[in-house]
């Protein structure tokens, strides 16, 4: 990796200071995709900030700070009882060597694991080229978007994005021209030429927190995924669902799909599919089937789209059963 | 920009050490190339496959993907200090008696991770084995005897 100068930050915001006044530099959680990426050279910042020092203040119930590691993150006995698919979003991910280290800042912020991106030899509209290397006739795209942007067909590869999203989190940014608090659901854009990040955070801006509310759907939620190896292996599709269920009827519902898309992707059809009708096996098919109705599967990533319906199946039955 | 070297105090395998090195290094690399601890062993270098497994505060963690930067201040624990004055770890005594180490090239890493695992939990089942190992890729594919072989030493390790 080329060389880099090296600060640290007390807090988030002096962190978002530093930032701010550099050009071209990155911020650092635990490193673990970063560093990888810096390896491969597909990012060449001269400065790193790092946030592993940053004091945060989240010792309410809920409050997740953005450099809280994932392994501490799967052992909150609070986020278990209250947010079940945020729980298991986290203990599932990666492996115990990455949760000791990745935090939850850095899993939502992390780079597509598009090998197209990630190799400098082939063209990435997200590095400035003209064409997408995935979108080409004889690519290799198995693991790629079933919902593809017209430029990227990268998928995203976050797997705790999508239960946050589920359970309505809040996410919290720091930017010296003021701090702003997200829908998670709103922290992800469309890819565009040129932008290597798939946050709509602007230079400088850092997400410092995110709060988790104590509400019957994030009590009422899950979390599936499929991958190639039980273990070690980033998702092929995710799903996260919640769903807030009153008089027999669900009054709210969210469901998030992972790593179909460029960015984390709510099936709001599949959610209308359900507000307002019981939970039983006809209303699930119903919102599977509206889940994928709008997909656009690449040649060699159709199973996705077979086993992402199950998946939806599979939750929303979860769901049914839970309590 | 230049390339200045920098130098940390690492706690490495109970003895402090000073090192310098270039602020951009690895973990791995430090251990490796400017401290000759060889052990540990350099794989995919991208968080793939867990042979560069090293405790940091007594977890296991990737050094080829923590800043040796980072670890001062930490307590860094290497597959050269598991052997104490009386010969070999009971893991490293079962792992030869069992033939668990089959090209070895894993080893050091299973070692280090198994070593956090029976600290935490004296008595693992096979389930919790396989999922603290998760990150510990054999392609070998000798698993069966490395479970077996830390199943073993944490017997040994109860019997004192």
């Amino acid at each position: 990796m080329k060389n880099f100068a090296y600060y640290t930050a007390e807090s988030v915001p002096a962190a978002a200071r530093a930032l701010a006044g550099m050009k071209n530099a990155v911020a650092k959680g635990g490193g673990t995709d970063l560093l990888a990426l810096l390896k491969d050279r597909v990012l060449e910042p001269d400065e790193v900030v790092s946030l592993k020092g940053a004091k945060i203040d989240a010792k309410v119930a809920g409050v997740i700070a953005a450099t809280t590691t994932l392994a501490e993150l799967a052992a909150d006995p609070w986020i278990k009882k209250h947010a079940p698919a945020v729980h298991v979003a986290a203990d599932e991910a990666a492996t115990p060597q990455i949760r000791n280290v990745a935090t939850v800042g850095g899993n939502l912020c992390q780079s597509t694991r598009c090998w197209y991106y990630r190799n400098k030899n082939f063209a990435c509209s997200k590095r400035g080229d003209d064409a997408c290397a995935a979108l080409t006739a004889r690519s290799q795209h198995r693991y790629h978007a079933v919902f593809p942007h017209v430029a990227c067909a990268s998928a995203h590869a976050s797997n705790l994005a999508p239960a946050l999203i589920a359970v309505a989190a809040t996410v919290h940014c720091v930017h010296p021209d003021g701090d702003r608090a997200l829908d998670a659901g709103l922290l992800y854009q469309d890819p565009a030429k040129g932008r290597v990040q798939d946050t709509i955070l602007r230079p400088g801006e850092l997400i410092e927190r995110i709060t988790v509310p104590d509400s019957p759907l994030a009590r009422r939620s899950t979390y599936v995924e499929f991958r190639e190896r039980e273990s070690f292996d980033f998702s092929a599709v995710s799903v996260a669902a919640a769903v807030h269920i009153d008089g027999g009827k669900v009054i709210d519902a969210r469901i998030v799909l992972g790593a179909v898309a460029p960015k984390p992707l709510r099936a709001t059809a599949a959610e209308q599919a359900l507000v307002g009708q019981p939970l039983n096996a006809a209303t699930i098919e119903k919102a599977a089937a509206a889940a994928f109705a709008d997909a656009r599967p690449l040649s060699d990533n159709k199973y996705k789209v077979v086993i992402g319906r199950r998946l939806v199946m599979r939750a929303l039955a979860g769901l049914k059963e839970m309590r | 920009m230049t390339l200045r070297r920098i130098a940390k105090r690492l706690l490495v395998n109970g003895e402090e050490h000073e090192v310098s090195f270039l602020p951009h290094r690895t973990l791995l690399e430090v251990l490796r190339e400017d401290m000759a601890l060889t052990g540990t062993k350099h794989g995919c270098e991208l968080g793939e496959c867990g042979t560069c497994t090293v405790l940091l505060d007594g977890e296991p963690v990737l050094s080829c993907l923590v800043l040796a930067r980072e670890c001062e201040g930490r307590e860094i624990e290497t597959v050269e200090g598991l052997a104490g004055a009386s010969g070999p770890h009971p893991l490293q005594h079962r792992f030869a008696e069992l033939n668990a180490a089959q090209c070895g090239y894993c080893t050091p890493g299973m070692l280090m991770t198994a070593m956090s695992v029976l600290r935490k939990t004296p008595a693992p089942d096979r389930e919790t084995l396989r999922r603290e190992l998760a990150g510990n890729l054999c392609r070998c594919t000798g698993y069966l005897k490395i479970y077996e072989a830390i199943e073993m030493a944490a017997e040994d390790l109860q019997d004192g």
